[in-house]
């Protein structure tokens, strides 16, 4: 599970490489989060651009990767593909992420700074 | 292991689409849904139908693999698709362990407010086939499980 990390001052962008996140890979997602997270203090915006499918294994390591930021912060998404959007909106989990249309949204949204 | 059923009558004037017998593991799973990918659309179906056939279709053999084979290698299962005027018909069969009793109704949707701690990891896959999905219909006999459901066309559901 090939992840990229990028720091935006103190906003953390993470863009997965591989285009699912399913069962197949969930529990190597979510170690490879927790390891790219742990020193991040501030935002954490995850680009799901390159990601075209998640099943319900993927939505939950998903979860798992905000719950593990600690502090009750919420991980931020952005990009969603119209299937990956379905999948949140069917589960309502859209209602619990910070959803950015773009990366370069979310990276200019004040609101979600604060 | 022998095929599904052939001549099953409700199949009648029906559009075979795939039939395939897989190892169950998520890796095969995951190679199974692209195939299904590839198959449907030469099969003339929409993106957004293939896309929600492949949310269903992940969920159903996922469950398979984790509950029926409880993550072990060495199962088998019988995947079969076929296109209706209803709509994408999925029929999928194993050799393990049986669903005793109804079907399971999945994670209720979440609540408005729950805390960050409490929410759930897992649970969503028997929701979203539901949401998903008519006509779900489960057996299981002779140590063979047998489940089948219908993903409407497009915007019918």
């Amino acid at each position: 599970m090939e992840l990229d990390k990028q720091d935006h001052g103190d906003v953390v962008v993470i863009t997965p490489s591989e285009s699912r996140i399913d069962a197949s890979v969930a529990i190597q997602f979510k170690d490879r989060m927790r390891d790219l997270t742990s020193d991040a203090n501030g935002r954490v915006i995850l680009d799901l651009g390159a990601v075209d499918f998640i099943d319900s294994s993927g939505l939950g390591a998903i979860v798992a990767a905000m719950k593990q930021l600690g502090g009750g912060r919420r991980l931020e998404l952005s990009s969603l593909s119209p299937l990956v959007a379905k999948v949140f909106r069917l589960t309502r989990m859209d209602s619990v992420f910070v959803i950015h249309d773009s990366t370069d949204a979310g990276l200019a949204d004040v609101r979600a700074a604060s | 292991m022998s095929g599904l059923q052939a001549d099953d009558p409700e199949d009648r004037g029906v559009v075979p689409v795939m039939t395939s017998e897989i190892p169950g593991t998520y890796d095969a799973v995951r190679e199974a849904l692209l195939a299904m990918r590839r198959k449907l659309s030469q099969a003339g179906a929409d993106r957004d139908t293939i896309g929600t056939v492949e949310m269903v279709l992940a969920e159903i053999l996922n469950n398979v693999v984790e509950h029926a084979y409880h993550d072990r290698a060495g199962g088998h299962i019988l995947l079969k698709i076929t296109c209706t005027e209803n709509g994408i018909r999925i029929t999928v069969a194993d050799d393990g362990t049986p669903i005793n009793g109804a079907l399971p109704e999945g994670r209720a949707a979440l609540k408005d407010g729950t805390e960050l701690d409490d929410l759930p990891e897992g649970g969503f896959g028997w929701s979203l086939i539901r949401m998903l999905v008519n006509d779900l219909q489960y057996h299981s006999g002779d140590g063979r499980n047998h489940l089948r459901c219908v993903v409407p066309h497009a915007s019918v559901k």
